[in-house]
């Protein structure tokens, strides 16, 4: 890889079908059936968002043993360069990029426009699920100064060295909905947003075929609504994952050096006694 | 009613926003608003949307009678078995 590629975090299509052989593709689904099981890039294994990034049986991400388990069963190893792609936008992709993050796996990247621009571009897709032989992954490091708790924000709030990105729909923001009529799981007692966000969803950080915009673009973006690096950042939407995907753009692509998710996000603030909340 | 040849023309739109299962389930619900034999074109400005469109016939009980896409419009003619 040349140095530009080393160091950024996204690969695109083409580089990713000259260099299929050199990495470990993952797919990272909200409902394989419609996405995964149908067609995937040759050679890419699949995380299942729902039963394999989540803790159950209380709300939590997958613990440090979880993890661990999860990179051994697809045959992840500690030095692999991991390329993470996925459907709507990269949303799920870009929450399996924070939680790789979370455990110290810093060799992660994503596939520029996901599934879309992949199958856009007609690039090949294949139902033969690989083989894979099991590893002993072991985490090396656990870093939750990229996670927000509730606690964390309403600490902060009003605080102005802190910037909080609601990255939600407009609607959402403004309390009309708590969440869109095909989530009923997802809707808060109440609705609006926490106070002193900015709303800027998540959809005007890409391009209508799933691509990122250029960093001029974002820069312009998220500076012109006061998110700018000297600040810290924390990102929430409604579960977390849109807002993964905004905290790969400022972090990754931005070089934002303090960002955090919220990954507790309206569907915890909205259902929490007390946390105060603006409309 | 729209019609393309005899059939009828659903216009499904971007549903690269909405989460998967709602996806199946947009679709699952185009498909059961149609009769046994019916035939529908199905038309969607998302790549992934489409790809699912054409390759889910055997779950969803429909039959694919062709595939195309032409400057971002991609479409799908599907009999109902």
């Amino acid at each position: 890889m040349s140095r530009a590629e080393v160091e950024s975090p996204i690969v695109d299509p083409d580089w990713l079908e000259r260099n299929l052989d050199k990495v470990k593709v993952i797919e990272v689904d909200y409902d394989p059936v419609s996405a995964y099981n149908i067609g995937h890039i040759p050679g890419a294994l699949l995380i299942d968002w729902k039963k394999d990034l989540n803790k159950y049986p209380e709300r939590d991400i997958i613990d440090k043993d979880g993890f661990e388990s999860l990179m051994s069963r697809l045959g992840i190893s500690n030095d692999d360069l991991v390329i993470l792609y996925g459907d709507y936008n990269n949303w799920f992709a870009a929450f399996a990029y924070w939680v790789f993050k979370v455990y110290g796996h810093d060799s992660v990247k994503i596939l520029n426009g996901g599934r879309k621009k992949w199958i856009e571009l007609g690039k090949p897709l294949t139902r033969e699920i690989p083989q894979v032989r099991s590893t002993q992954y072991r985490v090396r490091k656990v870093d939750l100064s990229i996670r927000a708790s509730f606690l964390d924000v309403l600490k902060n709030l009003r605080n102005p060295n802190v910037a909080l990105v609601d990255v939600r729909s407009p609607a959402e923001y403004r309390g009309e909905i708590s969440a869109p009529p095909e989530y009923p799981n997802e809707a808060a007692q109440r609705a609006g947003h926490i106070p002193g966000a900015v709303n800027i969803p998540w959809a005007q950080a890409v391009r209508e075929d799933g691509t990122f915009k250029s960093p001029e673009e974002l820069r312009a973006l998220y500076e012109g609504r006061g998110v700018t690096p000297d600040k810290e950042v924390i990102v929430y939407c409604r579960i977390g994952e849109r807002a993964a995907h905004t905290f790969f753009v400022l972090r990754e692509l931005l070089g934002y050096r303090k960002v955090r998710l919220y990954d507790g996000s309206w569907s915890e603030w909205g259902n929490m006694v007390g946390a105060p909340i603006e409309r | 009613m729209v019609q393309e040849h005899g059939a009828r023309v659903i216009e499904l739109g971007d549903l690269s926003s909405l989460c998967g299962t709602s996806r199946m389930a947009e679709i699952r619900r185009i498909v059961s608003s149609l009769k046994s034999g019916e035939e529908a074109l199905i038309v969607t400005s998302d790549p992934d949307t489409w790809y699912s469109l054409a390759n889910l016939g055997e779950e969803l009980g429909y039959e694919v009678i062709e595939s195309t896409r032409s400057q971002g419009r991609y479409s799908v003619r599907i009999r109902i078995k």
